[in-house]
């Protein structure tokens, strides 16, 4: 069975291919957008199929450890692993694990994203199921401005914040040098608002909606700036 | 008549491009550059606008954004403020508040009524006799606002932005801008903002005699550079000022709020007018208004011109307006005039000046000024003029000092308010602070700046501040009110000087009951123009000083912000299921779940017989329901255990592994707050739901909890990341058997058990509930797996006809069982002995959250949650909330009701007093048109009392299955 994104629902089905990536049926390719042609402008994309688990526990830290992983120690601190793999701390005593987006490459960590939920010696692991948008372009610092009510100049390059945007509690890892970028993981119920409404914005400055391919091709491969 | 002048130095227009529009259906050109009343006033167009009460014609007033009768409206925008507003090419405008069109406004028929329509005329008039009040509310709402609102007209959105800074600087005139070339540069992230669409304040207009005006504002903005850390928003102003040094600034786009660690306020002052019959004619302007209109758009409003002059800025302004080329014949000075090399200067261009002199009134011709009368030490003489330029004070721009939390002193020698305390991080400078010379307010904006700097533990040198100007700039008293009348002191409002008398006569003696009662102040432009005199008018019926007379208190927005600015894009997250999609192609009709949507029932108006034919589906064979918004915590650590003992009333200990329970949490006062199931996964494992509305609470409760205990366990909110589904029904194995290879057997998955297995491919777990009295199962999953699992169950129950079903069938079904709704069935005050739950409370277990209440509690219970029935006609029109009314006074409430198929009439639950809970007793519940309807206290549950259908139909079923 096919889990699904919790955005699908805002990609038109005749402009847009949808296709089964990481096992969740996604919104993959754009029929119409011109931005593989020119890729300077705003983009929002659904990457919700990029792997996620929490990681629980007292003993997370060792568990993680024994995995090749360091656990990072303050609150929203955040290693960034060979493979491309994110470990954030959320809260006490639960470790996120994002993978990275070149999921066909990766390296042993895999076998984490693979494991199926429930104990694991002395830790549990979850499915983290959550929506994960990018967003890029120039207009990125007007779209925060607008959603967000806080100051990320104060914040540290790459750090990951904890921050309200347009009403949702969400999770954002913002890039501010070259070309400005972010991620925002927010939970699947409040997905397609937040996408609908990020979307709005990025039509106002004639930007593109692109599917999870078109991003990998575009942005990661492309060597546009991304998060 | 008013005309265009040759070419200004630092004019804002540029010739070079016209642009046409039209008002009130005649064409007129502007140049690019040009506001609506300038492109008007240069076509000799004077009266723009009616006014609010009488419909008197006005034109332009101060040309600062502050002339509210000036507002006009196209077919898409309304109350487009005439003299700050560009005209847009092709554009019809049209004034507000007209009745048949600005010529000949019908509503100008008020004026004969006058005598009749005294201030607060509407409170004593229009409420009897009471029958006629429907007419005259509807007279009067006619009558009362500005402009229409076109709701078909295309609706914009605007921003609303968020930014930081670490000095905002209020106001970019002469103060403004030397504090923030002070600041230019350091490293600092200062905005300074001003509401005209250029810097540089009065230096544009008032400072045109001297060379050196444009030459500053120039170096100001060169130095405001990249690497300056200045950025400059000019067309924005600052509407109100919250705490946190939080500002919004408006402007043309939307609105940013900023919040900024310091905040300079270099505002300014607004220029008052005098008082005096006829003040508002066309023609008579404050002398600053003329200067905007000279220098910014090269527009002379008058042949020639008058000046009444109450300070020496007159003088000044004569010269100036001299040297633009403009015909002034005479100074009308009401002090003795002796204002030395000025006076010379104003002399030498053969302009008389009459001392000891006041305007007394002024008379129209055309609908615009046509002469004032004087009165001055030997007559009243008439003078022949068609324009009058105010000069006779100011009143201090401090709406936003004043909201920061400043207090102002009248200063008697300048005769202005002046700042005497400000809170910390706040600075003022410039004229506000009651300096005027251009050297002084460059200081004055040095120092504040300088002040900042400290106050950002920044090293700065020591600006000193420049000393208060000695020189009074405001006449004390610029009101001559007449016998007659229409000496207005509010144009806004027409509120008149004898409507501030009527208002005091009649005990409103204080600045807050006469702007009440008066309405002084209280138009668009928020008393800008009106308070200061309205203030001095006070003072002297009181037989006090302006100081003691006081001011009224200063609420955002100094200025009027569109509504939809305020609004800004709509954030208003509803939070959806991982079903919605489902929901939303079975054409249910959502509703609205505190922030979830959910679906009321699958068809579009939720019909009654939609409930009862879902409800019958759950009844004789199954249905399946999106429970999603349940709450969902895993517990996970060596103390899970110990936190689920404090956190709830029960004893866990004898709940085995794979088994739930009910549990229901309470507050320190005993207050029932929440309830759900608890399942026992393993020993350091627990799985936890709570109540939609209280789960996010339940979770933070938990983890303050752990933490407070010191506890080894994580608190893991699952609510959004997992969906739930509860498939119910007598037929509910069958369809579960379909898809599962687990055995559903009552000995292998007992009632109350969780099991943990996939079904058609999907990991889940099975809890075996029934709140809704049936054999039912709720299966918690992943949530990106919800919509194919909704489907998957759909087909898998195709051959049972299995249906989805809503929240209102869902609360039938629980009602005919007896289960109550933590929130609905109890209040903020329910403890569980009134809901019929003490069996779930362990007062033996040593310590839990609100023990010690209960305890107490279990011996206090003075009410009780109890069933009832209605078989009456007169049932059906009880609601939730009606009252329970016995021996004539109030005994209870209804919490639960409808119509029950099963029980063949209306049941419900209501919360009544202990005294008559009797089973079978009779009460009365008053309904909503008045009157009672006889209800029987009944046992509950009123659907299988002894929970027979989850026993008898799982043995089948599953017998059945195999």
């Amino acid at each position: 069975m096919l889990k699904q994104s919790p955005i699908i629902g805002c990609f038109a089905h005749d402009k847009f291919q949808f296709a089964g990536v990481n096992g969740m049926r996604i919104a993959t390719l754009s029929n119409t957008s011109s931005y593989l042609d020119q890729p300077t402008g705003d983009y929002v994309a659904d990457l919700s199929a990029i792997p996620k688990r929490l990681v629980v526990g007292v003993e997370a830290p060792v568990w993680l450890a024994q995995q090749g992983i360091e656990a990072p120690s303050g609150l929203l601190q955040y290693h960034l692993i060979e493979d491309g793999t994110t470990v954030v701390k959320l809260h006490h005593q639960q470790y996120l694990l994002i993978s990275g987006i070149s999921i066909m490459t990766r390296l042993p960590l895999g076998s984490v994203f693979d494991l199926d939920e429930g104990r694991h010696g002395n830790v549990m692991v979850l499915d983290y199921e959550c929506a994960e948008i990018a967003i890029g372009g120039p207009h990125l610092a007007v779209l925060l401005a607008e959603f967000c009510p806080m100051d990320f100049a104060a914040a540290p390059e790459g750090v990951w914040i904890a921050t309200p945007m347009a009403h949702c509690e969400v999770s954002l890892q913002l890039n501010r040098t070259g070309k400005p970028a972010c991620r925002v993981l927010c939970s699947p119920a409040e997905a397609q608002y937040l996408f609908e409404i990020i979307k709005d914005v990025i039509d106002q400055h004639d930007g593109a909606v692109l599917g999870f391919n078109d991003y990998v091709t575009i942005i990661v491969n492309g060597g546009v700036s991304q998060p | 008549m008013a005309s265009r002048l040759p070419p200004q130095p630092g004019e804002w227009i540029d010739r070079g491009t016209s642009i046409n529009f039209s008002f009130e259906g005649k064409g007129y050109r502007a140049f690019k550059g040009d506001v609506i009343t300038s492109a008007l006033l240069a076509a000799d167009r004077l009266s723009i606008g009616r006014s609010f009460k009488y419909h008197r014609l006005r034109g332009v007033l101060s040309a600062a954004n502050h002339d509210a009768n000036l507002l006009v409206e196209t077919t898409t925008r309304t109350n487009i403020r005439a003299d700050i507003e560009h005209p847009e090419p092709g554009v019809s405008y049209r004034a507000v508040n007209t009745f048949g069109g600005l010529k000949r406004d019908a509503g100008s028929l008020l004026q004969l009524f006058s005598s009749v329509l005294p201030v607060g005329f509407y409170y004593k008039t229009f409420y009897r006799p009471r029958a006629l009040f429907p007419i005259w509310e509807k007279l009067l709402r006619r009558f009362a606002g500005l402009g229409a609102v076109n709701t078909d007209a295309p609706i914009r959105r605007w921003s609303r932005r968020n930014r930081f800074c670490d000095v905002l600087v209020i106001g970019g005139g002469a103060a403004g801008l030397a504090a923030a070339r002070t600041l230019a540069g350091r490293s600092l992230e200062v905005i300074v903002v001003d509401e005209n669409p250029r810097l540089g304040g009065r230096l544009h207009y008032q400072g045109q005699g001297d060379p050196t005006a444009l030459s500053v504002i120039a170096a100001a903005e060169e130095s405001f550079g990249r690497d300056s850390g200045i950025e400059v928003l000019t067309a924005h102003f600052a509407a109100g000022f919250y705490a946190d040094n939080s500002v919004p600034l408006v402007g043309p786009d939307g609105i940013i709020q900023v919040q900024a660690k310091c905040v300079i306020f270099a505002t300014g002052l607004y220029e008052q007018p005098a008082v005096f019959r006829n003040n508002d004619l066309p023609g008579i302007m404050l002398a600053s208004g003329v200067q905007r209109l000279v220098h910014r758009y090269a527009i002379a409003p008058f042949d020639s011109a008058v000046v009444l002059a109450g300070n020496r800025e007159a003088y000044r302004v004569t010269l100036d307006l001299v040297q633009a080329g403009l015909n002034i014949t005479t100074i009308v000075d009401m002090g003795d005039g002796s204002h030395g090399e000025l006076r010379e200067r104003v002399n030498g261009h053969g302009i008389t000046v009459i001392p000891q002199a006041t305007v007394i009134s002024a008379r129209a011709r055309g609908g615009r000024l046509a002469a004032i009368r004087l009165r001055t030490e030997t007559g009243k003489p008439e003078i022949t003029c068609d324009g009058l330029l105010m000069s006779v004070g100011w009143a201090p721009a401090a709406g936003l000092a004043y909201q920061a939390g400043a207090t102002m002193e009248f200063d008697e020698t300048i005769g202005q308010l002046v700042p005497r305390e400000l809170p910390s991080g706040l600075f003022v400078a410039g004229s506000l602070n009651g300096v005027f010379d251009d050297d002084a307010l460059r200081a004055d904006g040095e120092a504040a700046a300088s002040d900042a700097l400290k106050c950002l533990g920044l090293v700065s040198p020591d600006n000193l501040r420049p000393r208060r100007s000695i020189e009074r700039h405001s006449h004390p008293y610029p009101i001559a009110a007449h016998s007659r009348g229409w000496d207005f002191v509010d144009f806004d409002e027409d509120v008149q000087v004898g409507d501030l008398r009527t208002a005091w006569r009649e005990g409103f003696d204080s600045a807050e009951l006469m702007k009440r009662y008066a309405t002084v102040g209280m138009g668009p432009s928020q008393g800008k123009t009106a308070n200061m005199n309205a203030q001095r008018i006070l003072a002297r019926l009181n037989e006090t000083s302006v100081q003691a007379a006081g001011v009224t208190t200063s609420r955002p927005f100094t200025h009027p912000v569109p509504m939809g600015m305020l609004a800004g894009r709509r954030f208003r997250p509803r939070w959806r299921t991982p079903m919605h999609a489902c929901h939303v192609a079975r054409q249910a009709d959502l509703m609205e779940a505190g922030t979830w949507l959910r679906p009321r029932s699958y068809t579009r108006k939720t019909p009654e017989s939609a409930i009862t034919d879902e409800y019958a589906r759950v009844r004789h064979g199954v249905g399946i329901i999106d429970v999603s918004t349940l709450g969902k915590i895993e517990l996970f650590g060596a103390d899970a255990l110990p936190l689920l003992e404090y956190a709830y009333t029960c004893s866990f200990t004898k709940l085995g592994t794979g088994m739930t329970r009910y549990i229901f949490m309470v507050d320190d006062t005993g207050t029932l707050v929440d309830d759900g199931v608890a399942a026992r996964v393993s020993d350091d494992h627990f799985y936890v739901t709570a109540t939609s509305s209280h789960a996010q609470a339940a979770v933070l409760k938990l983890q303050l909890y752990a933490v407070q205990l010191g506890l080894d366990v994580a608190v893991i909110d699952r609510t959004f990341r997992v969906g739930a589904i509860n498939l119910a029904g007598p037929l509910s194995a069958q369809v579960l058997a379909s898809l599962t290879g687990l055995d559903l057997s009552a000995q292998a998955f007992p009632y109350l058990g969780i099991r943990f297995c996939q079904l058609d491919g999907t990991p889940v777990r099975l809890l075996r509930v029934g709140f809704v009295g049936e054999l039912g199962y709720e299966i918690h999953f992943p949530a990106s797996y919800g919509p194919a699992l909704w489907r998957a169950l759909l087909n898998a129950g195709a051959a049972h006809d299995i249906r989805p079903f809503g929240v209102d069938a869902q609360r039938l079904l629980r009602l005919e069982k007896g289960h109550l709704i933590v929130g609905q069935d109890t209040d903020g005050t329910t403890n569980p002995y009134e809901a019929g739950l003490g069996w779930g409370v362990n007062l033996s277990k040593s310590r839990f959250v609100g023990r010690h209440s209960l305890k107490v509690l279990k011996t206090q219970t003075a009410r009780k949650l109890v069933g009832f029935t209605c078989s009456e006609p007169e049932g059906r029109m009880i609601e939730e909330c009606h009252l329970v009314i016995e021996g004539g006074v109030i005994a209870g409430r209804v919490t639960s009701v409808a119509y029950s198929p099963y029980c063949s009439e209306v049941i419900g639950l209501m919360m009544v007093d202990l005294a008559l809970t009797r089973t079978g007793r009779e009460l009365k519940v008053k309904l909503t048109d008045g009157g009672l309807a006889a209800v029987r206290v009944a046992k509950t549950p009123f659907y299988d009392p002894d929970n027979q259908r989850q026993h008898l139909h799982a043995q089948q079923t599953v017998n059945t299955a195999k």
